[in-house]
C-alpha cells in the first residue's frame, strides 16, 4: 500500500542509522573518529573477554603467567565463571586465538564489596599452562603517577559529551593519564572543549562491561599491567544513564600494591616471563 | 566464604594446599591499608562497578 511507503522508508533509514551508531564501541572523545579507537584482538593477544552475552562481551582479563590471568573479582560473579568453577566444571575462554579452560578462581582475601578496604582482584588459573600468548609483565614500581595508560576492553560505546550509549561488543583502546596513585589508580576523562591540553589525542574512559580490563603503561620493554578496571567514582553529577561522560573518574586496582599476593598465589616471583 | 567450600573455587588460603602461611599475606595487605589513612578514605568513596 502506498500509504505505508513513507513509514517503511523511515523505518529503513532508522535501521541504517541505528546500525551505523552501534558499529563502534567505548566512551571516546566527541571530536575524534570513533574508528580511531578500534583495535583487533591480535593487538593485545594476552587480553581476553570472559563471557559473551548476545552481542555483548562481559568483563576482561589479562594473561600474566603461562597458567594465570588477572581480572576484577566481581567479574567472576557477573559472569558464569564462579558458578561454573564452583560446581567442578571448567570455564572456557578464547585467549590469543586458542580455546583454554579456567579451572580455579582465587579471589583476593580482602575482596568484599561491602567493605571500605575491598580489593577487587581475582586470579584465574588455566587448566594447562601455555607459552602463548606471551604474558604481560606486571608494573612493580609504584611510580604510576602522571603516566599515560592504555586501557582496553569490549564495553559500552559512547561519546564524552553524552556518556555510554550502545554496546556492540567491539574491542577498542583509549589512553588517559594517571592523576592519583594511592590505594587505587585514578584518571579523569578530560573535556577537550575546556581549552587545556590535558586531553590526550585518543583520551577515553572505561564503561560498563570493561571491568577487569587492563591499564597498561608502556616502557622500552613493552606494555606493563599497572591496573585492573573496577569502577567509576559516583560524584555529584553521576548518573547511570550518562556514566563515562566528560569528568568521569575511573578507578583501577593498583597492581604494584598487590605483587606479594600475586606471587604467593602463583607460587613464583615476578617477573614471571623471565 | 561459601566459595572456598567448593572444588576449584578458592580464596587464596585454599589454593595449592596453602596453609595458614597465606594468612600472613592477608595480614600484610591489611597492614598496608591501615598504614595509609588517605588510601583508606579513598576506598570509602562510592564506586559504580563497571
Amino acid at each position: 500500500m502506498n500509504v505505508n511507503r513513507p513509514y517503511l522508508s523511515l523505518l529503513a533509514l532508522l535501521t541504517i542509522a541505528l546500525l551505523s551508531l552501534t558499529s563502534h564501541a567505548i566512551i571516546v572523545r566527541h571530536d575524534v573518529l570513533s574508528t580511531d579507537y578500534e583495535i583487533s584482538r591480535t593487538d593485545y593477544p594476552a587480553v581476553f573477554f570472559l563471557e559473551r552475552q548476545g552481542s555483548r562481551k562481559i568483563c576482561v582479563a589479562t594473561v600474566i603467567h603461562p597458567q594465570w590471568a588477572l581480572t576484577a573479582a566481581h567479574c567472576t560473579e557477573e559472569t558464569m565463571l564462579e558458578e561454573t568453577v564452583q560446581t567442578g566444571r571448567r570455564f572456557g575462554v578464547s585467549v590469543g586465538g586458542e580455546n583454554r579452560e579456567i579451572d580455579a578462581v582465587i579471589k583476593h582475601p580482602l575482596y568484599d564489596q561491602e567493605s571500605s578496604s575491598d580489593v577487587d582482584l581475582a586470579l584465574l588459573r588455566f587448566r594447562k599452562p601455555s607459552a602463548t600468548p606471551r604474558p604481560l609483565p606486571l608494573q612493580q614500581k609504584p611510580n604510576e603517577l602522571g603516566a599515560v595508560v592504555t586501557i582496553v576492553g569490549w564495553g559500552y560505546f559512547g561519546l564524552g559529551t553524552l556518556g555510554r550509549q550502545y554496546d556492540d561488543g567491539r574491542m577498542r583502546k583509549a589512553t588517559n593519564r594517571i592523576t592519583t596513585a594511592q590505594r587505587y589508580l585514578r584518571f579523569v576523562f578530560d573535556d577537550p572543549r575546556n581549552g587545556s591540553d590535558e586531553s590526550l589525542p585518543l583520551e577515553g574512559s572505561p564503561s560498563l562491561g570493561d571491568s577487569g580490563g587492563p591499564a597498561l603503561i608502556d616502557s622500552e620493554l613493552g606494555p606493563h599491567l599497572a591496573g585492573i578496571a573496577v569502577g567509576q567514582i559516583q560524584g555529584a553529577d553521576y548518573s547511570e544513564e550518562t556514566q563515562g561522560r566528560y569528568g568521569a573518574v575511573a578507578i583501577y586496582e593498583r597492581i604494584s600494591s598487590h605483587i606479594d599476593w600475586i606471587e604467593e598465589v602463583v607460587g613464583s616471583e615476578v617477573p614471571f616471563d623471565s | 566464604m561459601a566459595g572456598s567450600q567448593h572444588p576449584g573455587f578458592h580464596h587464596s588460603h585454599c589454593d595449592r594446599g596453602i596453609t595458614p602461611g597465606v594468612q600472613t599475606v592477608s595480614n600484610v595487605e591489611k597492614e598496608k591499608l591501615s598504614a595509609q589513612p588517605a588510601a583508606a578514605a579513598e576506598a570509602a568513596t562510592a564506586l559504580s562497578i563497571l
